[in-house]
């Protein structure tokens, strides 16, 4: 169950998609949950539905999207009972959300100290006043000088300073939660860096939850609290990342872990993963991951996995005991 | 060990609104038959077009490339012989980044693989030459009768190589293959091209941002920055005692591989800057935590730290002695 710590709780969500192909059952019934000030990493490989599920939080849905099932809490509330209206007051607000490239979730046409303070007077901040913290929210995500700043067009800058405006637009009315998609995806890695860590220090500087949806496991060790991995539209461990790092027990986390190159792998091969994630148009009765796992026997096949607990902060789907 | 091929004091500028880009400048190195020689750098350093000129793609501006018999940039002579191009076309092979924008959509995969084997002219249009390739990525021969869309990004790759692979090639350049795949897709591609070197005595150069990767694959490495090189080695020699601040801070920026890792952490402030206007001293001067004043005036020449370790900063040659 849900409990006070929880910023967002996530129930058994089910998210479909339209295709030309029929319907992909992209997100197959998930729990997950946001404590309060926590850095909450979802990883997994393309098409593992973690895209769409953080977009469910905002309700952000394509046409093609239909939610088929299950509940989102913010903070109690049950968000799949508010109208339109009450979402849009919602974004910004008390959840915002950065993607991976800046550059298109800008408008070219506009500066972005307009686009900044749009953002502002949109939520009832007077015009001056939003000047005034415009100026400051640059400055507070490193774009120096923000005055001069200001006034430029986002062709005008790098695609580190365009990651940094947008994370100014997302926290300038000190949301709650920020869901964080691929933020560093397109930038190289001393700019990753630097965006990893202006992040971690506004989540300690305002207290803010961040989702982070990302492939990277080595972000996730760099900076997240807990981790939900998943696979196929389901979610098979989760816990806390020293935790899951240490000891992973689903076979599809250490199988991804284990396929990373590193330190002392030189020369070697690295474990891979035989097949393809399964087609999400069809049903899966079993456990998804059966048909790549080296572990898998006829009861894999059969009916999904039960939720074991190892500890009070460790989580996966196997039914392979310990 | 001999040498396959020796760059010589290279440089690609490119016209930009009335100013000069210099995209690779003035650099000489030199890859040795049968190894990886690894390619770093941040996106704008250069790299990518290196190896366009090293392929003969684009033309340079100045400088050489000598490989094989061959110099480029070729006379005018040379570019008109069809059977010169071809034998250059066959020696060395590239495989890029996106498979799917490198294969024809409206073609079958067979008919792709078929045309690059009769333009080599191979024997019974290269069948078994291409079944046989098909067996050592793993691929199922049914892929032949298959369009590009109805693969997965990691079997396009290794239908990439395979079609790389297909002339017998002495040298095969990676530019950023595995970039663009997932992480368990990732390993498999490495895996191939890890071992394609000694299953073919092949020559690989292999372009990447991405550190780990190249220390995984790479025999040698060398670090660019605008254009230049900021140091060269060996790997286990440059993992494991990096020299030139930017070698350091690219290590530091690498995320960590485990969360119990202990990091100390030099942040590099600012981005890489345009290839345009380029400093009068070290290209690396306005981001260097360590540059004294010599540094934004005289660009540092290449220092040598031992036989195989070159660094390009006045501050190593400080501490190492100018040899």
């Amino acid at each position: 169950m849900t409990s006070a710590n929880d910023l967002i709780s996530i129930r058994n969500l089910q998210v479909s998609l339209m295709s030309a192909r029929g319907l992909v059952h992209a997100v197959r019934g998930i729990d997950l949950d946001v404590q309060r000030g926590e850095i909450h990493g979802v990883v997994g490989e393309s098409g593992c539905g973690k895209t769409v599920t953080a977009k469910s939080i905002m309700r952000l849905y394509d046409e093609n999207i239909m939610l088929s099932g299950g509940h989102i809490f913010f903070e109690g509330y049950d968000m799949f009972s508010l109208s339109e209206r009450e979402i849009q007051a919602l974004r910004g607000s008390e959840v915002s959300m950065i993607f991976q490239d800046p550059m298109t979730a800008l408008n070219p046409l506009y500066t972005i100290g307009y686009q900044l303070e749009e953002t502002l007077t949109n939520k009832g901040v007077k015009k001056m006043e939003a000047a005034a913290r415009a100026v400051k929210l640059l400055e507070d995500v490193g774009v120096n000088p923000p005055e001069s700043r200001k006034s430029q067009y986002p062709f005008e800058m790098s695609g580190g300073m365009l990651q940094r405006v947008m994370i100014a637009m997302a926290i300038s009315c000190n949301p709650k939660l920020l869901i964080a998609d691929e933020p560093t995806t397109s930038l190289d890695v001393t700019v990753q860096a630097q965006i990893l860590d202006l992040l971690t220090r506004l989540r300690d500087g305002r207290y803010m939850s961040i989702l982070m949806i990302t492939h990277n496991f080595g972000i996730v060790a760099e900076i997240c609290d807990r981790v939900s991995v998943m696979y196929a539209g389901g979610i098979v461990e989760s816990g806390d990342v020293r935790e899951i790092f240490r000891d992973p027990r689903h076979p599809y986390t250490s199988d991804l872990i284990k396929s990373i190159p590193r330190s002392g792998t030189r020369g070697t091969l690295l474990a891979t993963i035989p097949g393809t994630p399964p087609d999400l148009l069809r049903e899966i009765n079993g456990c998804a991951y059966a048909p790549r796992c080296r572990y898998a026997s006829g009861v894999c096949a059969e009916a999904p996995p039960p939720p074991r607990s190892i500890s009070e902060s460790h989580s996966y789907a196997c039914v392979r005991g310990t | 060990m001999g040498i396959i091929f020796s760059v010589k004091k290279l440089a690609k500028y490119f016209p930009v609104g009335g100013k000069t880009l210099k995209a690779v400048d003035c650099l000489t190195f030199e890859i040795y038959e049968r190894e990886v020689y690894g390619v770093v750098g941040e996106s704008g350093s250069g790299k990518s077009t290196l190896g366009r000129c090293m392929l003969n793609l684009v033309e340079p501006t100045a400088g050489e490339v000598i490989f094989g018999d061959e110099i480029m940039p070729m006379s005018e002579l040379a570019r008109k012989s069809p059977a010169r191009m071809k034998s250059l076309r066959r020696d060395m092979q590239v495989v890029f980044q996106n498979p799917n924008s490198s294969f024809n959509p409206k073609m079958t995969i067979g008919r792709a693989l078929y045309n690059a084997a009769s333009f080599f002219g191979l024997k019974g249009g290269g069948r078994d030459r291409i079944h046989e390739l098909l067996d050592y990525v793993n691929l199922d021969r049914s892929v032949l009768s298959r369009y590009s869309n109805a693969l997965s990004g990691g079997e396009m790759q290794r239908l990439a190589i395979v079609r790389a692979l297909i002339p017998s090639p002495r040298f095969v350049m990676a530019d950023e293959p595995v970039s663009a795949l997932d992480v368990s897709v990732q390993a498999q591609i490495l895996n191939i091209l890890g071992e394609m070197k000694n299953r073919f005595g092949l020559t690989m150069m292999f372009i990447s941002h991405e550190l780990t990767v190249v220390e995984h694959i790479c025999d040698r490495i060398m670090v660019m920055y605008l254009g230049a090189m900021m140091e060269l080695g060996p790997v286990e020699e440059l993992f494991g005692n990096p020299l030139h601040p930017y070698t350091r801070a690219l290590l530091d920026s690498r995320p960590k591989t485990s969360p119990d890792e202990k990091k100390t952490r030099e942040m590099l402030e600012g981005e890489i800057p345009g290839a345009v206007d380029i400093p009068a001293g070290c290209r690396f001067f306005s981001r260097c935590p360590d540059a004294v004043r010599e540094c934004g005036e005289i660009p540092p020449e290449l220092y040598k730290v031992t036989d195989f370790h070159f660094v390009a900063c006045h501050l190593v040659r400080d501490t190492v002695g100018n040899n």
